[in-house]
């Protein structure tokens, strides 16, 4: 018995043709509408009743910039640690993508913490009604999320250097991997403590 | 048209491992540097003024008001950043052209990368950073 999807008719087979098609704009749609809705996140910064609402914003853009490419990025280095070289092209394109957003999420960052330290905010705020926010998640957020930028940079160098031989030499593609991954824990870990820390004061 | 010959001769040389184990290792030691710069600069008032002399070239290092200023933690940055960079420029000069053990840094990277990140988390540095006591006020 056959059970396979293939069409065994003319109408059947442009049909399937039209499906297929329909299926691709319906994918296509879903990624624009996730990505959409994720950037609304950090747009929504923008009507904080803030005196800062420009300095949260680019941060908060950064930021979920950084969680979209370096996951992106990580899922890919799992399947180069496990020998896939195809993934090198794509791997590329998205380190460098991860250096930029990881350079503009660090100098956001030192614009957003000038108000978070500033007369009346977020600090002083936190620090009155729900120190741990401050003492412990922030002190632990403000250092790991500097680490993405040198890991990156770092992996991207390898690809640099290595150039084709990254995909010879399983060894070059296991520590890119190793690199990417470990940008991807910084990052994620500092974005819960960002958007944690956020919740209760923002700017 | 090419032959199992000329293909065997396209492949590159195969490169020494030093500059990867350079890239991987540098890291810990910028995160280290920064985690001993805020640790140190906790300590006293002179401590924290040493380092924030480091960063004050950060433009919003300094600064009062709402507006408020960087503070002490551009010198962390400042520190750690120096410290990545010379570490990996040292490392790579130094291995270019020897070839250790991949697993055995990866390793390295890894436990050195946890035990540092842990130590980010105040109550457990106020723990194993209590050497900082016994630096001069």
């Amino acid at each position: 018995m056959n059970e396979s999807l293939s069409p065994t008719s003319v109408p059947q087979a442009a049909e399937s043709a039209e499906v297929r098609q329909l299926s691709r704009r319906i994918s296509v749609a879903q990624a624009w509408l996730g990505a959409g809705l994720l950037l609304l996140w950090p747009l929504f910064n923008l009507w904080h009743p803030s005196n800062f609402p420009w300095h949260a914003t680019l941060h908060a853009l950064s930021a979920v910039g950084m969680v979209v490419f370096g996951s992106y990025a990580g899922h890919h280095a799992i399947y180069l640690m496990r020998g896939a070289a195809s993934r090198l092209p794509a791997i590329r394109r998205l380190s460098l993508w991860c250096v930029g957003l990881s350079a503009l999420a660090v100098v956001s960052g030192n614009w957003a913490y000038m108000p978070y330290r500033g007369t009346g905010g977020a600090r002083q705020r936190l620090l009155d009604t729900a120190p741990f926010f401050h003492n412990v998640l922030m002190e632990f957020k403000e250092f790991i999320c500097l680490m993405p930028l040198p890991l990156y940079i770092g992996a991207a160098f390898l690809l640099w250097y290595y150039d084709t031989r990254a995909a010879q030499d399983q060894r070059i593609a296991s520590v890119i991997g190793v690199l990417l991954i470990t940008a991807w824990a910084f990052l994620i870990a500092g974005a819960i403590a960002g958007m944690s820390i956020a919740k209760v004061q923002f700017l | 048209m090419s032959t199992p010959q000329s293909t065997l001769d396209s492949v590159p040389e195969p490169r020494s491992t030093g500059p990867m184990v350079a890239a991987l290792l540098a890291v810990p030691c910028g995160e280290f540097a920064l985690l001993l710069a805020d640790k140190i600069a906790n300590r006293s008032k002179a401590m924290e003024t040493l380092v924030y002399g480091t960063g004050k070239w950060i433009p919003g290092a300094t600064g009062s008001g709402p507006g408020g200023a960087i503070g002490p933690y551009s010198g962390k940055e400042t520190i750690a950043l120096a410290v990545w960079l010379l570490s990996w420029a040292a490392l790579h000069a130094f291995l270019r052209h020897s070839s250790p053990s991949i697993t055995r840094s990866m390793r390295i990277f890894l436990i050195a990368t946890i035990l540092i990140t842990v130590n980010f988390i105040d109550p457990v540095a106020d723990v194993t950073f209590a050497f900082v006591n016994w630096f001069p006020k």
